[in-house]
């Protein structure tokens, strides 16, 4: 026996109303003086008995027919044996149904029926354990962006919600959907709810977003504090995955993971090494397959892909014949596999034809010796290969606004002193979308540079120079942020890349607290080495050593160069939108001085709307969130932008199983986890018999027999027939 | 003697007013079918009395009328005298309703003596409960009366009800002929009071009984939960009176039938009246000539 609304089990105290009447009667008990007692004496004991027996009986009719009214309105359920040991329903269902209708979830197509079917059949399923009067809402993870409606109390247009799910481009975020869901459940009445989650197993857990579980964990316990505090903890259901004897996710899934190319910024006519990444999942490629790259639908490269079981990575030499935004396309050709969607990738490239620099060499001297000239050697050593920089060497006296307006970057080499109105051109030039980067060396005088560039963190410099630092054997750098752009030519590189670049001298750095500099580099003794930090549309770095070998040998190696580059590329970047994204993220480009209004076209020939709206304080054309992975085209005029839409690698691989701990800590919140509905909830027309209608019933019986008894006594009293 | 006063204020003098019919139901049923003491014609003469209208011209004293221009009729003194004896039943039962029984019995039984006395009957009186508390012997004499009246004005409710064990005392002491007016709510075993009549009239008494009742016992009133208290002593009884009423009034009404049936086998004429009834109604009721039989 169940009661569905067993909070109103305290209506069976009714019962005692008629009881509490009939004691409070007794005790009221009129005195009468009477003289004919023999009269009333004379009345047979049996009638006096019948009199009793009708008053006791009339009382029991009511009190039955009150118990009966209570009874049903606690909803009592009786339920059917198959039904025991699953989840009890306490009250009307207040239901969150959520769908990780992820990439992966298209896969499977090949053996019959694809995932996205399964986990359809899953949630209708669950739907048909919901009961009228249950409210249901169904968010999926690719649409968690969009305005979320009311719960609905329409089982048969929830049903029709979840027919209508397909599979998207998202990559699963178990963690955003369920704080969706959390929020959603808000918005429910119903005291019971329950979470669930359908998922075919691709894996979401985001193990990493530690900080988001323990919100959604502090939510899911709930309390007074939560905004959603008064309900009841919701019961969490995962549903859906792999049964433990299926194989696994795929039975075999080639895909792109990834392209990079070994610069940040890439010049015009300049040999590019992009990186392909290929993931083999479930087997081997099959015979045949190939890789095929494309330059702005342009075949470029064409390679078949070796028969080794495992990741691939293969570099295909790129050159861009002209300055631009181009879209580099990677698909792999005959894949034959699981999920078709990963088969290919597109990154999204800016080409330059060259960047000005202007270096400012504060200590000028012969050959290597001067900091400024290995800067500007590194950057543009003039040779046959072409360079993205055109790089200007002049003395600390060039350092002035006319001269800044010619150039996207400035390296201050061991520069002792500027003047406070080359400072000032220098700070503005950076706010204003410029890139700097400053290196130490042994002409630098931390004090000026610490009173009129830090200024306590208020300067353009990103932090404040302490005391210089020492190790007579070296230290070598160590990147702490390996995905900072101006280390991109270093990724997967190990620490060989550094190998031989010791640093002997250094000046100590002096974060501001709480700021937003980011530190790419450190010595391998845990000292920042190299600090960036963005500057209103500009970004400055400093470097904690000198660029020539005065201080070590960092620029004597073959990680100086690329790493210059790279850091003067990045710095040199104007403060714009991001090209590559991921599905779910917006398209946005800047519309200042555009000549026209931008019109953008999607990879499969949709025009995407452009909305105005703004990013960073940029006024910019917004999409609205991507849903179709592939390259996209923004024309403006005579000008054309470029953007690419790539799936999350991770929903090309084997799902990670759960964090151990964030399992058992959500195992002890009610955790479902089930591969199928009937091994959590039970069927509406499995679960049992409502009696409250037989209640009703029997308490308007209830109630007859006690008018007949009353008219009958009443009858007898007053001697009508 | 405030019971004479408010009889003459409120019964007497109203029923003297009834009509001569009514006088005359006085007086006939009481002379016609006992023997009572009539003025008439008779070997002594008593005295005069006014005359009203109705008397037989025959009884006019002409010679007086010649004298003194006056019309008085002469009155004779018969033989016999009716001997009358009123039994007041004072037992705590007539209490109820803070003694309206007990107060229309004594006003009846004092109407009924002045009636008698004034026609020139004897009038006795028994008060009685479970035992006789008071009994005075009939005679005719205003002084008597006056004596039967202040005995009734004292008399007070208390005691059990036994009909029979008096009645069947009285019966011992009563003349052989005589008549009994019993005046009593009847609240005793109907067979115990029934015997006693019969032996009343086996003793050649005339027996008339007032039967008494409250209009609340003949309409039990009350509602809800009641307890009950014998004014003679008898247990508590707690009852819902709403589901009482109905048994109550069916064993009320058997009560009156069992005493209606046994009155009318015994020849004792019953009257059934209200302690609320207009008193001069019911005695022009009571005493009306019974209507010849067909």
């Amino acid at each position: 026996m169940l009661l569905l609304n067993s909070l109103l089990l305290g209506g069976m105290a009714a019962t005692g109303i008629p009881i509490a009447i009939h004691l409070l009667h007794r005790a009221r008990h009129r005195r009468v003086d009477w003289g004919a007692m023999r009269l009333l004496l004379a009345i047979p004991a049996s009638t006096r008995r019948r009199l009793l027996i009708e008053q006791l009986l009339l009382m029991a009719i009511r009190c039955l027919a009150l118990a009966c009214l209570a009874f049903a309105l606690t909803r009592p359920l009786l339920e059917s044996a198959s039904v025991a040991g699953r989840i009890e329903r306490n009250g009307a269902v207040a239901a969150v149904v959520l769908i990780d209708d992820s990439v992966s979830t298209a896969s499977g197509a090949e053996s019959g029926e694809s995932r996205i079917t399964g986990l359809r059949h899953l949630a209708t399923t669950y739907l048909d354990t919901l009961r009228p009067g249950d409210e249901v809402s169904v968010l999926r993870l690719s649409q968690l962006a969009a305005p979320t409606s009311d719960p609905l109390f329409d089982l048969g247009a929830a049903r029709r919600l979840v027919d209508a799910v397909q599979p998207s481009a998202a990559a699963s975020d178990w963690p955003a959907l369920l704080d969706a869901g959390l929020a959603q459940l808000g918005r429910h009445l119903n005291p019971a709810a329950e979470i669930v989650l359908v998922h075919d197993g691709g894996g979401g857990w985001q193990a990493e977003a530690s900080a988001r579980w323990a919100a959604i964990l502090r939510r899911l316990r709930g309390g007074s504090g939560d905004a959603d505090g008064s309900r009841a903890r919701p019961r969490l259901v995962l549903l859906g995955g792999p049964r433990p004897s299926a194989p696994g996710l795929f039975w075999r899934n080639l895909a792109v993971a990834g392209i990079t190319a070994d610069r940040t910024l890439i010049p015009k006519d300049a040999r590019v090494a992009l990186r392909v990444r290929i993931t083999v999942a479930g087997g081997r490629p099959p015979a045949g397959s190939l890789l095929r790259l494309q330059l702005d639908q342009r075949v470029v490269d064409e390679r078949p892909l070796s028969a080794a079981e495992g990741d691939l990575e293969l570099v295909v030499p790129v050159t861009f014949p002209d300055a631009g935004e181009h879209i580099v396309l990677a698909s792999i050709i005959g894949a034959r596999d699981d999920l078709a969607a990963d088969d290919a990738r597109s990154l999204a490239v800016e080409v330059v034809d060259r960047l000005g620099v202007l270096v400012i060499d504060g200590r000028p001297g012969p050959g290597l010796r001067s900091s400024g000239a290995c800067a500007a050697l590194a950057l543009d050593p003039g040779g046959r290969e072409p360079t993205p920089f055109r790089v200007e060497r002049a003395g600390s006296e060039a350092v002035t606004a006319r001269r800044l307006e010619q150039v996207r970057a400035a390296v201050l080499c061991d520069v002792a002193a500027l003047d406070a109105d080359a400072a000032a051109d220098l700070e503005r030039w950076v706010a204003g979308g410029g890139g700097l980067l400053v290196a130490v060396g042994p002409a630098t005088d931390p004090v000026h540079v610490n009173r009129r560039w830090a200024r306590e963190g208020d300067g353009f410099l990103p932090a404040t120079l302490g005391a210089r630092g020492e190790a007579e054997r070296g230290e070598l750098p160590a990147p702490a942020l390996p995905s900072h752009p101006a280390l991109s030519a270093f990724a997967g590189a190990g620490p060989q890349a550094w190998e031989g670049a010791l640093v002997r001298t250094w000046l100590h750095l002096d974060l501001p607290p709480g700021s937003d500099v980011a530190v790419p580099l450190r010595l391998s003794g845990g000292e920042p080495l190299l600090v960036v930090r963005r500057r209103g549309l500009g970004q400055s770095a400093l470097l904690a050593t000198s660029l020539d070998p005065a201080w070590g040998d960092l620029c004597l190696r073959p990680a100086f160069v690329p790493l210059l580059r790279n850091l003067v590329g990045h710095l040199a970047m104007p403060l714009m939108p991001p090209r590559n994204l991921r599905p779910g993220e917006r398209l946005a480009l800047t519309i200042d001085g555009l000549p026209g209004d931008p019109a953008a076209v999607g990879p499969d020939g949709a025009v995407l709307p452009l909305e105005p709206s703004t990013w960073e304080g940029m006024r910019v054309a917004m999409s609205a969130p991507l849903a179709v992975p592939g390259g996209y085209r923004v024309r403006a005029g005579e000008r054309s932008f470029a953007f690419a839409c790539a799936l999350d690698p991770a929903e090309s691989l084997a799902p990670a199983p759960p964090p151990a701990d964030l399992f058992a800590g959500l195992a002890m919140l009610s955790l479902d986890n089930a591969q199928a509905v009937s091994e959590v909830f039970s069927a509406a027309d499995t679960t049992g018999r409502e009696l409250w209608p037989w209640l009703v019933a029997a308490m308007i019986s209830l109630l007859f027999a006690e008018t007949l008894v009353t008219r009958s006594v009443h009858r007898r009293e007053t001697g009508n027939p | 003697m405030a019971l004479l006063r408010d009889l003459q204020e409120d019964v007497l003098s109203r029923l003297s007013r009834v009509s001569v019919a009514a006088r005359q139901a006085v007086e006939h049923p009481l002379a016609g079918s006992h023997r009572s003491l009539r003025r008439g014609m008779s070997v002594e003469f008593a005295g005069h009395r006014a005359y009203q209208p109705g008397d037989d011209p025959r009884h006019i004293d002409w010679q007086l009328w010649a004298r003194t221009d006056r019309l008085d009729l002469r009155q004779y003194e018969e033989d016999a005298r009716l001997r009358a004896t009123l039994a007041v039943d004072c037992s705590g039962s007539m209490g109820y309703g803070s003694g309206a029984k007990l107060a229309f019995a004594r006003a009846l039984a004092g109407a009924l003596g002045w009636l008698l006395v004034r026609s020139g009957d004897a009038v006795g009186l028994a008060l009685f409960d479970t035992v006789l508390r008071r009994e005075l012997p009939p005679r005719a004499t205003m002084g008597h009366l006056v004596e039967v009246l202040s005995a009734l004005e004292n008399t007070a409710p208390g005691g059990e009800t036994s009909l029979g064990g008096v009645l069947e005392t009285l019966a011992g002491r009563l003349p052989r002929r005589g008549l009994v007016v019993l005046i009593s709510d009847g609240l005793d075993e109907p067979e115990r009071l029934l015997r006693a009549l019969r032996l009343l009239r086996h003793r050649r008494q005339d027996v008339r009984l007032f039967l008494i009742a409250d209009p609340d016992e003949e309409s039990f009133p009350f509602r809800g939960a009641c307890s009950f208290h014998g004014l003679e002593g008898e247990p508590q009884l707690r009852l819902d009176a709403d589901r009482a009423r109905a048994p109550y009034r069916t064993a009320f009404a058997e009560h009156r039938r069992q005493l209606t049936a046994g009155c009318h086998a015994a020849g004792t004429v019953l009257h059934p009246c209200r302690s609320d009834e207009d008193l001069a109604l019911l005695l022009a009721r009571a005493l009306a000539p019974a209507r010849p039989q067909r």
